[in-house]
């Protein structure tokens, strides 16, 4: 159903025990035929239960091949060691790079892995999950960390936040349930943007203009997919759209400074139905909006309309909402607002720095000895420092002037349905 | 001629109330209450005084309240304390047997409980109370070793101690009144002596105490304490939840808490709303029942859980037969009873407060748990006394008789 001809060659590769599941779920799926499926991990065990042929273990001289434990440096020392490896692996025009972020191998190594792909000429897409609320601070916060620097690393950064998802979850939906979904979402991305650059349609969204619209930009995306059937199918999936949950109820298409816009459906499709469509689309973005319209034509879906949507956004206007922003994105917030704020142009600068101290960072590293790495480090930990807004009132109520009732790192004064997440509306 | 019964009090300084327990015991042990006065307290968190201001007045008020009502005057007390510093530590002695014939006397005893009770406490702490554990001869498990055999003699020791300058506060706010002070004893152990039947004890019994700041938790099993400890989290904590989940004034988070609040989330009446008085220039507002169920249900199940936590490590909680035992003014929460059998797999009930003569409709009240037991403490103590007096007065009366 398409040729490899229209696409130049792609790769999705899977990083980490979650992008390793994810990237195995599109491989059995055997939508993407001409893609090439790579999957990179430093546990051993969960690359054999991968189905996904093509498979590095990295970093063993490190890890053993018994995985990171959740360490964010250890995998990015995994991955930093084995970047000869990595360069020749990452041979592709387009580089999907699926990470489910929060864990060690994961979040450590897939910045890098990015950083070096685009090094050697590579569009790099990457396709990130963020933790459910329920795993815990330090996985958010090292998330939140590893977002930053793969949103520095990467072209674009499509974000799929778990804590969206678990919204529109049942509360009975068992765990094992919640994360095959996270996994098909993740697979569903892949899988549009896939389909959307190589299906043959009427108005393709070609490689060009997505590389276009992404390269350069450091942009931020999320993604959305509604399928319709029906006599009112158009206004059905764009009020849909507009309540979607991934899309934090139609607000990312709001602050979207750019849209790929895709509608699939089956021979039917009219061109009344594309136009009005991408106008009531349109109509939920800002004036300005630069939206890519591409429409394919596929039998099986017969009677229905897929649209997908990507609405992206430069990173620097506005950092998505994750549960708790880490002291790193208040800070990248804080510096760049005033600056973004005069000129696009001069917005791209900071971003460019950004990278700098990163790449400097991160070749100390590799080329320095532990101690040193730990000076580094220390040295992030410096430039991270902020001083906090307080969002909680001052007071403690009854508790003032009480020493605070501490078990488990948790602070027992704090009410319990906050820390447990329970939702009262 | 002999005087053969005395005053005993218990005084409690709770985080919501102040509690005085007049009792008087008699030299066969029969533990009577006489008088019983409170008043509402304050500049107390967490079972700890954090602004000792106001409560020489509140103190006063209570002892005075109890002490017309017994027709007594106060002189001293039996003091309780509690708070989250209060730790337990368990530790060991050992003692070679030295004498020919390895028989164990009551000397080798007493030096093997001293060497169990010299232990390492942190720095400004001071030990509460010291708990016989239990004796082993050569490894095996004994009550009592005088008069055994063996070659090593063995004591375990459960200390509950803390942190010496907060302990201090309420002492000092008792003596300022010129009351003195016996002794001090640990808010779980006195609900315990006032809650728990000699058969509970036997049988293993975890007593929960859940007061407005604190809740205690004491393992009792074969007749001896075992485990005991204190987290400062209590009824204040779900008022307080209170207050930040539905945005209500504190005192009347209180008030909705005592009368419409439960525990449970399986309850009919879930889907209601609940009509807020308006007042203050308050507007009249509903709020719905789930959220206030739910916050209730999150805060007492947490505290629950983590008790359990803390001492499934400890204890097996299956073995104990007795169940739990819920006493304290938050064990009054509808549907806790069934919420703390879900999370310690044991049947629960609420605990009365036993072997009391007198009063005890008025002092039968799960919140009275700690001072009466503040009293019992004490009356163990001062019974021993009567005793040993009694005994030396018959003792100078038969020598008086016959020395005439």
């Amino acid at each position: 159903m398409n040729s490899p001809s229209i696409l130049p060659t792609v790769k999705v590769i899977g990083f980490g025990n979650a992008g390793c599941a994810m990237v195995g779920r599109v491989f059995q799926q055997g939508l993407l035929s001409g893609a090439e499926f790579l999957v990179l991990n430093t546990d051993q065990a969960a690359l054999a239960s991968c189905p996904v042929p093509s498979q590095l273990c990295i970093g063993l001289p490190v890890t053993r091949g018994l995985g990171t434990g959740g360490d964010v440096a250890l995998g990015r020392s995994a991955a930093q060691r084995d970047a000869a490896v990595i360069r020749a692996a990452a041979d592709a025009r387009l580089i999907f790079v699926v990470v489910g972020l929060g864990g060690g191998s994961g979040t450590g190594g897939a910045p890098v892995f990015a950083r070096l792909a685009r090094e050697s000429g590579a569009l790099v897409l990457a396709i990130a999950t963020t933790p459910f609320e329920f795993e815990g601070g330090l996985r958010r916060a090292n998330a939140e960390t590893g977002l930053q620097e793969l949103r520095a690393a990467a072209d674009a950064v499509i974000v799929l936040p778990n804590h969206h998802l678990a919204r529109l979850l049942d509360e009975r939906t068992p765990v094992t349930e919640a994360f095959r979904v996270v996994g098909e979402r993740a697979a569903e991305a892949v899988t549009g943007l896939w389909r959307m650059l190589a299906q043959p349609g009427i108005l393709p969204v070609d490689f060009a203009g997505l590389e276009r619209l992404v390269r350069g930009r450091h942009a931020e995306s999320a993604f959305a997919s509604v399928e319709i059937s029906g006599e009112a199918r158009v206004h059905d999936a764009v009020v849909k759209l507009a309540s979607h949950p991934c899309l934090d109820e139609g607000r990312a298409l709001a602050r979207a400074d750019a849209l790929i816009l895709n509608l699939a459906g089956g021979p039917e499709l009219s061109l009344a139905e594309i136009d009005r469509a991408s106008r009531e689309i349109g109509r939920l973005c800002r004036d300005n909006v630069e939206i890519l319209v591409g429409t394919s034509v596929d039998e099986a879906l017969a009677g229905r309309l897929r649209i997908t949507v990507i609405p992206a956004w430069r990173a620097d206007t506005e950092v998505p909402a994750l549960p708790l922003p880490g002291s790193a994105s208040s800070e990248r917030r804080d510096c760049r607002e005033p600056v973004s704020a005069r000129t696009p142009q001069r917005s791209e600068l900071p971003d460019a720095d950004h990278l700098q101290t990163l790449e400097t960072d991160l070749t100390q590293s590799t080329t320095l000895s532990l101690p040193i790495r730990a000076s580094s480090s220390r040295r992030g930990h410096k430039s991270n420092h902020q001083p906090e807004l307080n969002l909680f009132p001052a007071s403690r109520g009854r508790f003032d002037n009480t020493p605070a009732t501490i078990h488990n790192n948790e602070n027992l004064d704090e009410p319990t349905f906050r820390r447990r997440n329970l939702v009262l509306n | 001629m002999f005087d053969l019964s005395s005053v005993v009090v218990g005084l409690e300084i709770g985080t919501s109330k102040i509690c005085a327990v007049v009792a008087d015991v008699a030299v066969d042990g029969t533990f009577r209450v006489l008088g019983l006065g409170q008043a509402e307290s304050k500049g107390v968190r967490k079972g700890e005084i954090v602004n000792p201001a106001d409560l020489p007045e509140l103190l006063r008020h209570a002892v005075k309240e109890a002490e017309e009502m017994a027709d007594v005057e106060v002189r001293s007390v039996w003091l309780g304390v509690t708070g989250g510093h209060i730790q337990e530590t368990h530790n060991k002695g050992f003692h070679p047997i030295a004498s020919d014939d390895r028989e164990i006397t009551e000397d080798d005893v007493d030096d093997v409980l001293r060497i169990a009770k010299t232990l390492n406490l942190p720095a400004h702490n001071h030990p509460i109370h010291l708990i016989r554990q239990h004796f082993g001869i050569d490894g095996q498990v004994t009550e009592n070793p005088v008069r055994m055999y063996g070659n090593r003699l063995e004591a375990d020791v459960l200390v509950l101690h803390g942190n010496f300058n907060r302990l201090q506060g309420a002492i000092r706010a008792v003596k300022s009144l010129n009351i003195e002070v016996e002794d001090v004893a640990f808010n779980g152990l006195a609900s315990q002596l006032a809650v728990l039947t000699a058969e509970q004890k036997e049988l293993g019994t975890l007593l929960l105490d859940m007061g407005a700041g604190t809740t205690e938790y004491v393992v009792t099993e074969d007749g001896i304490v075992h485990h005991a400890g204190v987290l400062a989290v209590g009824g204040d904590h779900v008022s307080q939840d209170l207050v930040t989940g539905l945005r209500i004034p504190l005192g009347l988070a209180e008030q909705l808490k005592v009368k419409h609040g439960s525990a449970s989330l399986d309850d009919p009446r879930l889907g209601d709303t609940l009509q807020l008085p308006s007042g203050n220039g308050l507007a009249p507002r509903s709020i719905n029942r789930e959220h206030f169920h739910r916050i209730m249900h999150a805060r007492l199940e947490e505290t629950l859980q983590i008790i359990e936590q803390k001492l499934a490590d400890a204890v097996v909680l299956s073995r104990l037969h007795g169940g739990v035992v819920l006493t304290g003014g938050c064990s009054q929460t509808a549907g806790l009873l069934q919420l703390a059998e879900s999370v310690f797999q044991l049947p629960v009930q609420l605990g009365q407060i036993r072997c009391v003569a007198g009063m005890n409709e008025s002092v039968n009240q799960p919140e009275f748990a700690t001072p009466v037991g503040l009293a019992k403490f004490g009356s163990f103590r001062v019974q021993r006394q009567l005793a040993s007096r009694a005994r030396f007065n018959v003792r100078r009366t038969l020598t008086q008789l016959f020395g005439r």
